[in-house]
């Protein structure tokens, strides 16, 4: 298998090229490939927690080991389905659902949840979140940046309130623990 | 009669004006979340989880049953009127819903499905008033060994959703079950698949894993393909009511589908999916306007949409009485339930009759507060639908992020959401169906601990699967079921072939 | 994110009102300066997210302070998880409480948690609950002789059933094949998520004796569905018609206790100060109302001796968990 890379630059080439067929098929490879390497890690996990527990049917590995096997065995199947012996049918609808896919929205979207989530702390809930709504928002091609300002301060405020005060569930102040 | 009394008990404390305008608050948010393309009832009980913080356990549940019927209907909308399924129980209104929206007859549309979802919330409901109590008395001697049975009937079972193909499906599955056992060992409190993480020791919340790949994997569908996609003008009017012609077409279907909905739903692996496509199948199969079927034939709405909504009750029916959730909807059900140190199982129609009754009652009244409510509103939901779809996708991750939030307050489950859902996308754009995933990650442990239980209580001595009766008959059920599927796509397959194509 | 910390910081410190400052600066006399944060390390709906709801009404509505207070819950990896947050963020903060108990002790012990109790400030012991041993009404076992006599000739034969893995129940079924010779590792305990998933299994037959919180044993008991043998208190419990454990004949008492702690590197004026709030808490109508309803046993206990009791707890405890070859 020579697939480089999986991730965003390899998604990046996909935009250009939006009709270049068999994006569907490297992507269902790439996927196949992911598939067996979690497959493996869950595999070998699942040996060493039988080594320290046991094989037994009772023992705490015996459930692990058949995950294992079962993800390895039909991780390995749907690879020689996506190289070998292509499913004609899968391959055409990942092929149109790579042509629909706009990808550089899609991983700007994944990295900035990433980020959110990791400034939802020390900014605090109300700050990230608006910002997060309407960093999202753009990307996603929406140009009325007053409006969604406003909604998402409104709404990121709102929920904080409404979380906060009424049903008792903590979310963070971050910056604006003083005021809050 | 008992059940009747109980019942009726049940109605004295759900008419409370409290409780009411819990069912009516329940039963208007559930509408106006399960009307937001995309989400569905399992997504929307997600989300709303906690909600039911601040209320006492029979509130909270009413509320839940409400978020749940309301979702279900607002569902029925967007399937309807703009081809979104929210959920796998909705994705079979939509094939003949959708067509006859374009038609212009969304009006006779929406309304078969609002009534067939009465009749059949009604119908099902009646079903579990008198099914329940039955079922937890016999529950009452269930052994390990019989849960056992139940799980591999379950297991074969999920095999009926894999969908079109095995391999996929199996990943699908296997996945599940790998999520299902990460954390401390239940029976020796080993660490499994921890990687190292103190966070995981507790294992993944199935909310974690049911935002993840309906909220995050949808919102990133969604966002991914908004730049090519065209936005469908809602186009609306006319009557919300059913002429002669049509209500003479739809009674049988609601009836038909209401019975297949609860009889499927309250089967181990309940859910929503297969009586829906089965009803769709029969009114395809019985109606006298085959021709009409594809491009918007009345009765394809009634039935599935019935069958949607009856196999809530049936849901219940093991919830309630065996503690088995069979569906992503039941699985967060039973965590509303634990936030409550409520655990649904034989011995809750004894211990907690007040809540079992009222819940029940509230169903009842939740689904004539939808008929009531919510025709004439129709109108007004729709108008949810002009929401730009940028701020609807971008709302979507954040409540998904702020659900998983105030579950724990933990950075670890908000990255494992993240992650969750970044493979939902994944699993969309190749075609792997999501429920076996679900149902592994729910039933998964189950089947472990109950299989593991009954060795240790038997010392290690196999012969308890294949001595206790009850045991062997349910053994002998999952054998049937697993050779069924191998004759019964042939049949559906034939059945579709004999259609005429033009 | 780095940079917000300080950012954060330096906020404070312009507007001159730090929420975190409270507690350094106040002398003990004017605490409570600002509300009450109580933090239960579970999911909302058990024991300590009871208590610490039953604390925090107790300290609002019985009048003790007039600062209001705030439960909240962090779950995960059985309790540790909120006490590694406890005491990392809330350093020197005496308006910070958290509510442990006796799992918690065995919880730090199995999972290797970094965070321990000797890391926090102990302020009270407050409430405990007994377990109670049970048989399906059925049994042959009429009393926890029989049953026990049952236990030494056969250790395997009898499965008992409990609550969750290296929990008070399983301790206690530990300490009962000791006071008899009998091995942990030939014990055949079978764990259940608790009391609503383990009654069902006594009632079914599937476990022959269960060991478990009184309290969710008591409407089978009183129904005649089950049959209740010994409480593991030391003293006979009014009202309940059964033997202790020791009056049965055998060395073994428990008590499931829950507690409060404040974080680490307070005053010990600031140590005081909580005490005394806790104690006026515990004399409140509210509290006591609230230990009558759910039958708790009024366990008082406060301030240093607290401290001493859990490291007791701590060594008995990771010694039965050693035994039983859940800790190494």
């Amino acid at each position: 298998m020579s697939l480089p890379d999986s991730g965003p630059s390899g998604a990046h080439a996909l935009v250009r090229q939006e009709t270049r067929p068999g994006a569907g098929m490297l992507g269902l490879r790439i996927a196949a490939v992911v598939i067996l390497l979690g497959a493996a890690v869950v595999l070998i996990d699942a040996i060493r927690i039988s080594i320290s527990g046991g094989f037994g049917p009772q023992q705490p590995g015996f459930f692990p080991l058949i995950v294992g096997i079962g993800l390895v065995g039909f991780g390995v199947a749907f690879l020689v389905r996506s190289t070998l012996k292509p499913d004609r049918a899968l391959v055409e609808q990942a092929d149109e659902e790579h042509r629909d896919t706009h990808w550089r929205t899609l991983w700007t979207v994944v990295v900035a949840l990433l980020v959110y989530v990791a400034v939802l702390d020390p900014l605090g809930y109300i700050i990230a979140t608006s910002i997060f709504f309407v960093g999202i928002a753009r990307v996603a091609g929406s140009r009325r940046l007053i409006r969604d300002v406003i909604i998402a301060v409104l709404f990121s405020a709102a929920v904080y309130f409404g979380f906060t005060e009424l049903l008792g569930v903590r979310l963070p102040d971050g910056l604006l623990e003083t005021v809050l | 009669m008992d059940v009747l009394a109980d019942l009726l008990g049940g109605f004295a404390n759900a008419l409370e004006p409290q409780y009411l305008l819990y069912a009516a608050i329940g039963v208007t948010i559930g509408t106006l979340v399960g009307v937001l393309p995309g989400i569905g009832p399992a997504l929307a009980l997600a989300l709303l989880l906690p909600l039911t913080y601040g209320f006492d356990p029979t509130g909270a549940l009413i509320i839940f049953a409400g978020i749940y019927y309301g979702s279900l209907y607002g569902g029925a909308i967007t399937s309807i009127l703009l081809n979104t399924p929210g959920e796998a129980g909705s994705v079979a209104t939509a094939i003949e819903g959708y067509p006859m929206a374009k038609a212009g007859r969304a009006g006779p549309a929406l309304a078969t499905a609002v009534m067939g979802s009465f009749s059949a919330g009604i119908i099902s409901t009646l079903g579990l008033t008198f099914l329940a109590p039955l079922v937890a008395n016999l529950a009452r001697n269930f052994q390990a060994t019989d849960y056992f049975a139940l799980m591999v009937l379950a297991f074969v079972s999920v095999t009926a959703l894999v969908g079109t193909s095995v391999i996929r499906g199996m990943i699908s599955l296997f996945a599940g079950l790998f999520v299902g056992l990460v954390g401390l060992d239940f029976l020796t409190g080993q660490q499994r698949f921890t990687f190292g993480s103190a966070q995981l020791l507790g294992g993944i919340d199935i909310i974690i894993v049911v935002i993840g790949l309906f909220a995050i994997g949808e919102a990133l569908y969604g966002l991914a393909r908004l730049q090519y996609a065209k936005e469908q003008a809602v186009e609306f009017a006319g009557r919300i009511w059913l002429n002669r012609e049509e209500r003479s077409r739809v009674w049988k279907p609601w009836i038909r589908g209401g019975l297949l909905g609860f009889f499927f739903g309250s089967m181990p692996t309940g859910g929503s999916e297969v009586p829906t496509f089965l009803s769709y199948n029969v009114e395809k199969r019985l109606s006298k306007h085959k021709g009409e079927f594809g491009k918007g034939a009345i009765e394809g709405v009634a039935g599935p949409e019935a069958a949607n909504n009856a196999s809530f009750s049936g849901v219940l029916v093991p919830l309630l009485t065996l503690g088995i959730p069979t569906s992503a909807t039941a699985a967060i059900i039973l965590s509303a339930f634990q936030i409550y140190n409520i655990q649904p199982g034989p011995q809750l129609f004894e211990d907690s009759p007040d809540l079992v009754w009222t819940l029940i009652a509230s169903l009842f009244i939740g689904n004539i507060m939808l008929l009531a409510i919510n025709l004439p509103l129709v109108k007004l939901w729709i108008r949810i639908l002009a929401i730009p779809k940028t701020l609807l996708y971008t709302g979507i991750l954040v409540f998904g992020i702020l659900g998983v939030y105030s579950l724990s307050g933990s950075i670890t489950d908000l990255l494992l959401v993240c992650a969750i859902g970044a493979a939902g996308f994944f699993m969309r754009i190749y075609d792997f169906p999501v429920a076996p995933a679900v149902l592994g990650a729910i039933l998964g442990p189950m089947m472990e601990t109950q299989l593991r239980r009954a060795l240790s209580i038997s010392q290690n001595d196999f012969s308890v699967f294949f001595t206790r009766p009850l045991t062997v008959g349910l053994l002998l059920v999952a054998l049937a079921v697993l050779v069924l599927p191998a004759v019964l796509p042939r049949l559906l397959r034939r059945v579709k072939r004999t259609d005429p194509v033009g | 994110m780095r940079w917000a910390v300080p950012l954060a910081a330096s906020l404070l410190v312009l507007t001159g009102c730090g929420g975190e400052s409270g507690g350094g600066d106040g002398s003990a006399d004017d605490y409570p300066s600002q509300s009450i944060e109580i933090m239960a390390p579970a999911d909302p709906g058990g024991g300590y997210d009871q208590t610490a709801r039953s604390i925090g009404r107790s300290l609002d509505e019985g009048g003790v302070i007039d600062t209001g207070t705030e439960v909240y819950n962090v779950p995960g990896a059985s309790g540790t998880a909120g006490l590694t947050q406890f005491v990392g963020e809330n350093t020197g903060n005496p308006h910070q409480l958290m509510v442990i108990g006796k799992i918690l002790v065995g919880a730090i012990e199995q999972t290797d948690s970094e965070v321990e109790l000797e890391d926090t400030t102990p302020i009270a012991r407050l409430t405990a609950e007994y377990d109670a041993v049970v048989v399906p009404a059925d049994s042959e076992y009429e009393t926890l002789e029989e049953l026990m006599d049952a236990f030494e000739a056969d250790p395997g034969g009898v499965a008992w059933g409990g609550g969750s893995v290296g929990g008070v129940d399983q301790i206690l079924v530990a300490q009962l094949a000791e006071s008899v010779g009998i091995e942990p590792a030939e014990i055949n305990y079978i764990p259940y998520s608790g009391g609503g998933e383990l009654t069902p299994a006594i009632l079914s037959g599937d476990v022959t004796a269960a060991a478990s919180g009184l309290a969710e044993f008591q409407d089978e008991i009183d129904a005649g569905d089950m049959r209740l043998l010994a409480v593991s208190s030391e003293e006979v419990i009014e009202g309940v018609d059964a033997p202790t454990i020791m009056d049965a004949g055998y060395d073994v008492s428990i008590a499931n206790w829950r507690g409060v702690v404040a974080p680490p590197e307070i005053s010990d004026e600031q140590r005081d100060a909580v005490v005394s709030m806790i104690e006026d808490m515990h004399d409140t109508p509210e509290w006591q109302e609230t230990l009558e309803s759910n039958n708790w046993d009024d366990f008082l206990l406060t301030g240093e001796e607290f401290g001493e009791y859990i490291d007791a707890e701590t060594e008995d405890i990771t010694q039965t968990l050693t035994d039983l070859g859940i800790v190494d």
